[in-house]
């Protein structure tokens, strides 16, 4: 039975089938034609920097694997670098446990800026080249240094005094080219996609070493280990600073550092991460060794009056495994140097 | 057969029929069910849209992407020829988009209080001395955001500068505003031959950026809230401005802030200048919503100036006020009698003020 309606009474511009049928074709031919626009819009891969070649996933693990499995860590007390960066080095078994004869070592340190090491908005320069002599002296065949400061790389490195220390030390230093980064997409990375990393810097790495001093940072609380990372990124990296705990929590699976040297002997505890007054800075007198960047930072806020809650990339580079929170769990060899 | 055919009982032809059939609506909606996928879809990649796009459309032609220090501002000449100091090298100019490539993330502050350029130049003594002074010039959008830099990065307990209203200088750094300018001369180390150079540098600089008559040497005193803060118990040099996000609160600007001790009690005092009452109501209302979400909660106490609210959250007080387009308080006090008595001098002295 065709009834034309239930009523019996048809309305005066109710729908007919031949409405129908052009009103659907035309909002599914629109439904079609807005999908096919996103598609064809939608750029996926986003643009690709400088030297391409293939995406990369991580820079990689170039920890140094312990029988118990558990990170380690040495606080030392004192006001000579040198002297200091020694001892944890011996407390936590030595130069050898971590360099090999032969390896090649990539030491990242923070030259972000083209201010003297006397402001302590760096790397100070005798601790990155005791770092670099403990290496050679380990056998290693080559030690290089690298950052990526954008505003005049050649600038940033003589100023903070780390050029002549690299050359005075017997390392080399890689000042970031165009040809050196290349796309990388962090596997589960939400900021980390098709971003330009300073690969170049890695080729042929086999151990990788992270040194940086201990910092107030305006945007992410703090600025130790694991912000130092964001050297590595290229491109107009300030894009991130409106996320800048969830970068540094990708950042801190970039790489897997073989060993962290966190220098709090000079703490900038106001202003920065640029400072700028020496009254910025406070001496704290320690120097934290580590295998683990988490813990290493998280020991870090004790000296910077910190609390982990202030700085939240800290629990969420845990939470994404990269390291341990709580420090106390590794152990950590305390010794006193006498300032 | 056509599905729709039976189902929907339409008919061919001009005649009409009163009622949507079951399978016209199954359609209809599985229409809309398509668009809202599409919608859907488009909301999620948008929402995860690649952070190397942004930063490709923010970069602009190729040509333009190595923009950091282009030595091209009105500023760069008040760096030439400076008294006693020669030039290591030539000013360099930073704006919105380069600002973080000098100074990382420090620049937000700059960015979210009207930052407009900064030019830098390094400089050392004329003898040859090795010693290094480098000289930021900040040109901000008015003297107020000068002011808030200035006062947002204060050092405590630095020595006062008579070089300008807003000024001084620690051990080997001299810091001060000049009408909508925040400088900055900072010197690699604090020995006294080098500490000696800062204030004439200064000076210089001073005389060679200050605004003609007319363009504004200072702040807008008329309509600044600053004069409103009561003196007694302030921590000297304690006044801020925080231009943007007060106190945590999104859209919260143009708040001044002084610090103060009362008697073993420490405490913060508020104070903005809204453009109407309305708008005074309408942010004492958000505040006091933004304290009530974080913890805290309404108390009441004695001595309190009337219409004042004041809650409590763990020890800790706070104490809001409005007077006419004025919204002021008391913030983070350490005890409710400290906050109680700050809070009715300040309600005298901005009732008397606010005339």
């Amino acid at each position: 039975m065709n009834k034309p309606s239930d009523t019996g009474h048809r309305a005066e511009g109710a729908l007919t089938r031949r409405d129908f049928i052009k009103r659907a074709a035309a909002a599914s031919a629109l439904t079609l034609s807005a999908g096919a626009l996103y598609a064809g819009l939608y750029d996926g891969r986003g643009p690709q920097p400088g030297d391409l070649g293939k995406v990369l996933t991580g820079l990689g693990d170039f920890s140094v694997q312990t029988a118990s499995g558990q990170g380690r860590m040495a606080i030392v007390r004192g006001a000579d670098r040198a002297a200091m960066l020694e001892r944890a080095v011996t407390a936590l078994g030595g130069i050898e446990a971590f360099i090999q004869k032969g390896d090649r070592v990539l030491i990242k340190v923070n030259a972000a800026f083209a201010t003297p090491p006397s402001l302590g908005a760096t790397t100070n320069p005798e601790l990155f080249a005791a770092m670099a002599r403990l290496c050679l002296a380990a056998g290693a065949a080559s030690v290089t240094v690298t950052d990526n400061p954008i505003n005049n790389p050649e600038s940033c490195f003589a100023l903070t005094g780390i050029a002549e220390a690299a050359s005075l030390a017997g390392a080399g230093l890689i000042i970031p080219g165009e040809g050196m980064f290349s796309p990388l997409t962090l596997p589960g990375g939400k900021l980390l996609v098709d971003w330009p990393v300073m690969a170049g810097a890695f080729k042929g790495v086999t151990k990788l070493i992270a040194m940086a001093p201990v910092k107030d940072h305006a945007r992410a609380g703090a600025s130790m280990i694991l912000k130092n990372f964001y050297g590595l990124l290229g491109g107009r990296r300030n894009v991130f600073h409106q996320k800048i705990a969830g970068i540094i929590t990708e950042l801190s699976l970039l790489a897997k550092p073989t060993l962290c040297v966190l220098d709090g002997t000079r703490v900038m505890l106001t202003n920065g991460p640029t400072g700028g007054s020496l009254s910025d800075l406070k001496a704290a007198d320690t120097l934290i060794v580590s295998t683990d960047p988490v813990a290493a930072d998280a020991a870090g806020l004790e000296l910077l009056e910190r609390t982990i809650s202030e700085v939240p990339y800290i629990r969420m580079a845990e939470a994404a495994g990269a390291g341990h929170a709580d420090y106390t769990r590794l152990n950590p060899v305390r010794i006193n140097l006498g300032a | 057969m056509s599905t729709l055919s039976k189902p929907l009982r339409l008919r061919r032809g001009p005649k009409r029929i009163t009622s949507v059939g079951a399978a016209e609506r199954r359609a209809g909606y599985a229409v809309l069910c398509v668009l809202l996928a599409v919608l859907a879809y488009a909301l999620t990649k948008q929402s995860q849209f690649n952070p190397a796009v942004v930063a490709a459309l923010r970069e602009g032609p190729a040509d333009a992407k190595k923009t950091s220090g282009q030595p091209a501002s009105e500023l760069t000449p008040a760096l030439d020829a400076l008294p006693g100091v020669a030039a290591l090298a030539g000013a360099e100019t930073f704006g919105p988009d380069t600002l973080s490539d000098k100074i990382d993330g420090k620049a937000e502050l700059y960015l979210s209080s009207g930052f407009k350029e900064m030019v830098w130049r390094p400089l050392a003594p004329a003898g040859g001395d090795k010693a290094r002074f480098d000289v930021y010039v900040y040109d901000m959008a008015s003297p107020d955001s000068a002011f808030a830099v200035f006062s947002g990065q204060r050092r405590s307990g630095a020595a006062a500068s008579g070089l300008t209203e807003n000024a001084y200088s620690t051990g080997n750094a001299l810091f001060f505003t000049v009408g909508a300018r925040y400088l900055e001369i900072v010197a690699d180390s604090d020995e006294a031959a080098v500490k000696n150079l800062l204030e004439p540098l200064g000076a210089a600089l001073l005389a060679k950026l200050s605004p003609s008559p007319g363009e504004g040497a200072g702040r807008e005193t008329q309509s600044s809230p600053a004069s409103l803060f009561p003196a007694q118990g302030m921590t000297p040099g304690s006044l801020r401005l925080a231009m943007a996000d007060a106190f945590g609160l999104e859209g919260f600007g143009n708040v001044y802030t002084a610090d103060y001790a009362l008697g073993g009690a420490e405490a913060t005092g508020f104070a903005a200048i809204l453009p109407d009452e309305a708008q005074a109501r309408t942010w004492k209302q958000n505040y006091l919503a933004f304290l009530l979400a974080n913890g805290y909660g309404e108390i009441t106490a004695q001595d309190l100036p009337e219409g004042a609210q004041a809650l409590e959250s763990n020890g800790v007080f706070e104490v809001l006020l409005k007077q006419g387009r004025l919204f002021y308080g008391i913030h983070e006090a350490t005890s409710l009698q400290a906050a109680v008595a700050l809070a009715a001098t300040f309600e005298k002295q901005a009732r008397e003020k606010m005339r």
